[in-house]
């Protein structure tokens, strides 16, 4: 019988509401062990954009292509973003970190990933961060899937990414398996 | 009237008359890839069963309008880029608008209206069709220079769409390289352009800067992709 196949067709579109006028976007789509890539790159990183202070987003759309065979319903893909910031002298800090759930319905759709990034809220971290340069980063990726526990930081919400998705799916009801 | 033009037509009514021909029947035209017979149009997916025909994707629509920021007298070229899979049954995969001006008063949109119709033929969904814009216009000696690079994929589910497309400039990284590319006429540009821009292989380590927004809307339309079992759409028929 055939294996369910999903197509994940459309563009990481925008990044809006961040702070800095120059931007790049590092994103990996992560799947569970049980669905295989058929073809297609499942990572990349954007441009580095510069943009002009009144303009408010930046526009990456930057395609993505990916062919998957399916074996479980369990390890439904997820896009994971890294959003890196440059600063005047050349230097890259994180803008922020987001995870955005792919959705299961054929068709078209847009999502919308919150970023946020570690940050010190004490007046201690401040003044580290403003006299020094010094910005934290996060050291496993891990916990941006898991629900694992997450160590208690603190951090803001800076800016957001859309992602422009088509998703097409064939003989998941053969399986008797009802996505929409 | 003689059809000079492939027939894609479903069929005439006499063929509703006789129920006993077979599917092949022996009349049908079968060096015409896109001649198939209205039986295989009523029978339901069956996923051992390699259809006979292909499915079709029409993609019509305009390109509408478009803000640059302080540049005016664009013309817009688009490429259709797809895999080696999908054939273009009909229409032209590329096209190049008249250099659009924008109105005297405030407004910084330029219009140009520009229409593009494709059909496709494939019989597999991967590598969907994108579309290439570039943008060029008329440097200080009147020389043409494509100047603007953007590119969107073409919606997957039928109906009508619209999307906004950027249009980026790369951006050189030393003042004398601006410098000469503004007096050759020659700005910073894409060698291997389509792979770069279409597939985007190579987007980290370039930089750029944001051009202008254009609008397109699509129509699309679908034929026969249930009938390899693909669903592209939730809403039910």
């Amino acid at each position: 019988m055939a294996t369910p196949q999903l197509h994940l067709i459309g563009e990481i579109k925008s990044a809006k509401n961040f702070e800095s006028n120059r931007l790049f976007c590092k994103w990996e789509f992560k799947y569970g062990k049980h669905l295989t890539v058929i073809d297609g790159n499942t990572e990349g990183e954007t441009f580095e954009e510069e943009k002009p202070d009144k303009e408010t987003a930046f526009y990456f759309d930057h395609p993505f292509d990916i062919h998957f065979k399916v074996e479980s319903m369990r390890g439904w893909p997820k896009v994971v973003v890294e959003v890196w910031e440059v600063a005047d002298d050349g230097k890259y800090f994180i803008a922020g970190y987001g995870t955005g759930t792919i959705p299961c319905s054929p068709g078209s759709h847009n999502i919308e990933i919150k970023c946020w990034r570690p940050k010190d809220q004490t007046w201690y971290g401040y003044l580290r961060e403003s006299l020094l340069g010094v910005r934290s980063e996060l050291a496993t990726k891990e916990m941006l899937l898991s629900s694992m526990e997450r160590n208690l930081f603190e951090s803001e919400t800076t800016g957001s990414i859309t992602v422009d998705i088509g998703i097409i799916a064939k003989d998941f009801e053969l399986y008797g398996i009802k996505l929409s | 009237m003689e059809r000079l033009e492939e027939d894609l037509s479903l069929g005439t009514s006499e063929e509703y008359k006789d129920d006993e021909k077979s599917i092949f029947s022996e009349d049908a035209n079968i060096d015409n890839p896109h001649e198939y017979s209205k039986h295989e149009n009523l029978q339901t997916y069956e996923p051992k069963r390699q259809p006979h025909s292909f499915f079709y994707l029409g993609v019509s629509g305009q390109i509408d309008s478009g803000e640059f920021n302080n540049r005016d007298g664009i013309a817009i070229k688009y490429d259709i880029v797809k895999g080696n899979r999908w054939k273009l049954v009909k229409g032209e995969e590329t096209g190049i608008s008249q250099h659009g001006f924008r109105n005297q008063g405030a407004s910084k949109r330029i219009v140009w209206n520009f229409p593009f119709e494709v059909i496709y033929s494939s019989t597999n969904v991967k590598e969907w069709p994108q579309i290439v814009l570039y943008g060029s216009g008329k440097d200080f000696r009147g020389r043409e220079v494509i100047e603007f690079y953007g590119s969107v994929h073409v919606p997957t589910a039928p109906g009508r769409h619209t999307r906004y497309v950027r249009l980026f400039q790369p951006v050189t990284s030393s003042i004398f390289g601006k410098f000469l590319g503004w007096i050759k006429g020659n700005p910073a540009s894409y060698k291997d352009a389509p792979n770069l821009i279409a597939k985007g292989e190579g987007r980290e380590v370039t930089r750029v800067q944001s051009g202008g927004l254009i609008k397109i809307t699509f129509q699309i339309t679908q034929r026969n992709l249930e009938k390899y079992g693909y669903k592209t759409t939730s809403s039910d028929d």
